[in-house]
């Protein structure tokens, strides 16, 4: 079966680099889902959502709707609406597609997501190394406004609502949620203990409801196209479409928006994104961003449905469906160590397993990629690994702890023979290569301290 | 090869804080301040418009301005600028260039391209050009991987680099 594009939220969307105006947009049928909307009660509009069993995009995969049900009623304090586009996942730019190229359907859908929980204000944050982004954002907020469609009056309904872009500043943390809103609120991007969830007591402890920029986008569909035909796409496990990023040793490096129950992992990486680059054979792909296990290139792996449960089953993630590939060439302990570099630069430091195991397991890579490793720190690192957590292991604040062990655990399952080739080997093939270098610039460096 | 170079922090407040005057940011700043419950939570977008407006880091005199207009302690103004990797408390460069470093770029050959700036610049990775150009940094993944390698000059974005491509490029913009 030849793989299918099935354009929803991009569809009608301009290429990259070009940003969908307002007119542009509701000549195909922008804002219409906002009339519809403001014409229901809010529990209608939570209602069609929940039926259509819409998953969080942002990697969790938890039904959106029932999220939306948490907001305790009648507390007295305001609601807020905060829309997660802080994408740093290593791998995924799918939320880019939609912020720099449709952004009024994200404004639009976190209007109708304020209606439905009861806020008045929602704060879409996005990353800053997403500055054209931002801007795109902050030009669709205006236009939304100065067309009624944001402010004191919305579409003359007497409805307040007003959304506001807040940029990061470089911080992978700041993407889970919790450290999002420390970060909306002025500070450092700590994450915070649940309970009290943050439908609970979020920003300023008021009702908080966190969705990612794809979750948010899904909503004008929902409440304009209807529940049948939204879930058209996908299946129950993983109703809608999917935005899928795919990157790494293919041809052609790509985002595309698939039905996740028809599309396999095998057609997302050999047809969509054209095969392994250089006429090479796959040996590995991490099929939901960096943080989730490593899938080898086996059947029972590959011939699965994107979906959440079918990807599990093949005990991987879907995650945020950021898809990098390896071809045969690469070194696992090279990829490992990449990443666990990334994992403990990006640990906020609250939590003593996450703080110091980030950087234990990046040092004991390090040790057995730079060729001073011994057999048994294979197993050892293995063992370190359940010490700083693994999925639902619950011994940090967040999940990013958990995140760097899903990766060193699966590299290491299905990849062991790497690691013992570079214990064997005198290091990583990528540092006997490079083991020039990286000598001259210690003994430079060693001559410049003695100056 | 230099190492990255930083400022002694009790010299930081000699070097000149140039940009235009707080009052004159102000009028920029309040309606940002408006969007939120709490002067506080207008932090990062503040530092964002003061760090811009005056040459791309945040002086000393910056950071006490700001901790007074948001009422705020000056050392969680200095603890917010250090905890992400985007606000400067060091003089940079005219233009900020980020490399990303991490694995979609590096299977596709991110570290050759640091390796060949670092070489026909003569610098490490985190330094400064000696003409004050160009501040050269690696950066976690930046989102762009369907272009890797790649890098940001700022907010223009550059992918499919080769290590000639990459130095070509930065040679090859107006000076």
């Amino acid at each position: 079966m030849s793989a299918v594009e099935f354009p929803r939220l991009l569809k009608g969307a301009p290429p990259i680099g070009k940003r969908q105006t307002l007119a542009e947009y509701e000549a195909n049928g922008g804002y219409q889902a906002l009339k519809k909307g403001l014409a229901q009660t809010p529990d209608e509009i939570t209602k069609m959502v929940l039926d259509t069993g819409l998953r969080g995009r942002g990697g969790a995969g938890f039904p959106a709707g029932r999220k939306w049900t948490f907001v305790p009623k009648n507390t007295g304090k305001p609601v807020y609406l905060a829309v997660n586009g802080d994408e740093s996942e290593p791998g995924c730019f799918k939320d880019r597609q939609i912020i720099e190229r449709v952004p009024h359907l994200l404004v639009e859908g976190a209007i109708l997501a304020c209606r439905a929980i009861g806020a008045n204000t929602a704060y879409v944050y996005i990353r800053g190394e997403y500055p054209i982004g931002i801007r795109c954002m902050e030009e669709a907020v205006d236009e939304a406004r100065a067309a009624g469609y944001l402010g004191d009056n919305v579409m003359g309904s007497g409805w307040k609502c007003d959304v506001w872009i807040h940029s990061g500043a470089g911080a992978y943390i700041c993407g889970e949620e919790t450290g999002m809103l420390s970060s909306i609120e002025g500070g450092r991007g700590y994450p915070r203990i649940k309970p009290p969830f943050p439908a609970v007591e979020g920003l300023w402890r008021s009702p908080t409801i966190i969705n990612n920029v794809e979750t948010i986008a899904n909503v004008p569909l929902i409440v304009r196209d209807g529940v049948a035909d939204w879930k058209s796409s996908g299946d129950a496990d993983t109703p809608g479409t999917r935005l899928v990023g795919v990157s790494g040793h293919v041809n052609r490096p790509c985002h595309i928006e698939i039905d996740p129950a028809k599309t396999t992992l095998r057609e997302i990486i050999f047809d969509h994104a054209g095969g392994i680059w250089k006429g090479r054979h796959l040996k590995a792909v991490i099929p939901g961003g960096s943080s989730v296990p490593v899938l080898p290139n086996k059947p029972e792996a590959l011939d699965v449905p994107f979906t959440y449960g079918a990807v599990k089953n093949a005990g991987s993630l879907a995650g945020a469906a950021g898809v990098i590939v390896m071809d045969e060439t690469t070194c696992m302990v090279d990829a490992l160590l990449n990443l666990m570099e990334f994992y403990h630069h990006e640990s906020c430091g609250q939590c003593t397993p996450c703080r110091e195991g980030t950087g234990w397991l990046e040092k004991l890579v390090h040790r057995i990629w730079a060729g001073q490793g011994r057999m048994e720190d294979v197993d050892l690192l293995d063992r370190v690994a359940d010490t700083v957590g693994g999925a639902g292991a619950g011994k940090t604040i967040c999940f990013l702890a958990d995140s760097a062990v899903m990766p060193t655990k699966s590299f290491i399952k299905h990849f062991r023979a790497d690691f013992e080739a570079a214990v064997r080997g005198g290091g990583s093939p990528v540092y006997l290569a490079r083991k020039a270098r990286i000598d001259r610039k210690h003994a430079s460096h060693a001559v410049g301290a003695a100056h | 090869m230099t190492t990255t170079k930083r400022v002694d922090p009790a010299e930081l407040a000699k070097l000149p804080c140039t940009g235009p005057s707080f009052d004159d940011l102000r009028g920029k700043l309040d309606p940002i301040v408006a969007r939120y419950p709490q002067r506080a939570a207008a932090l990062l977008p503040v530092l964002w418009v003061v760090q811009r407006a005056r040459a791309g880091w945040l002086h000393p005199k910056s950071i006490r301005e700001v901790a007074e207009y948001l009422a705020v302690p000056q050392a969680h103004v200095e603890g917010v600028i250090t905890f992400y990797t985007m606000f400067k408390d060091q003089p940079v460069g005219r233009d900020v260039v980020v490399v990303c470093k991490t694995l979609s770029c590096r299977l596709r050959g991110a570290q050759e391209v640091m390796d060949a700036l670092e070489d026909h610049f003569g610098i490490d990775m985190g330094g400064t050009t000696k003409d004050g150009r160009y501040t050269i940094e690696t950066g976690e993944c930046l989102g762009l991987c369907d272009m890797a390698p790649c890098m940001t000059i700022d907010e223009e974005r550059h992918g499919n680099l080769t290590p000639e491509s990459a130095v070509k490029t930065l040679e090859g913009r107006p000076r």
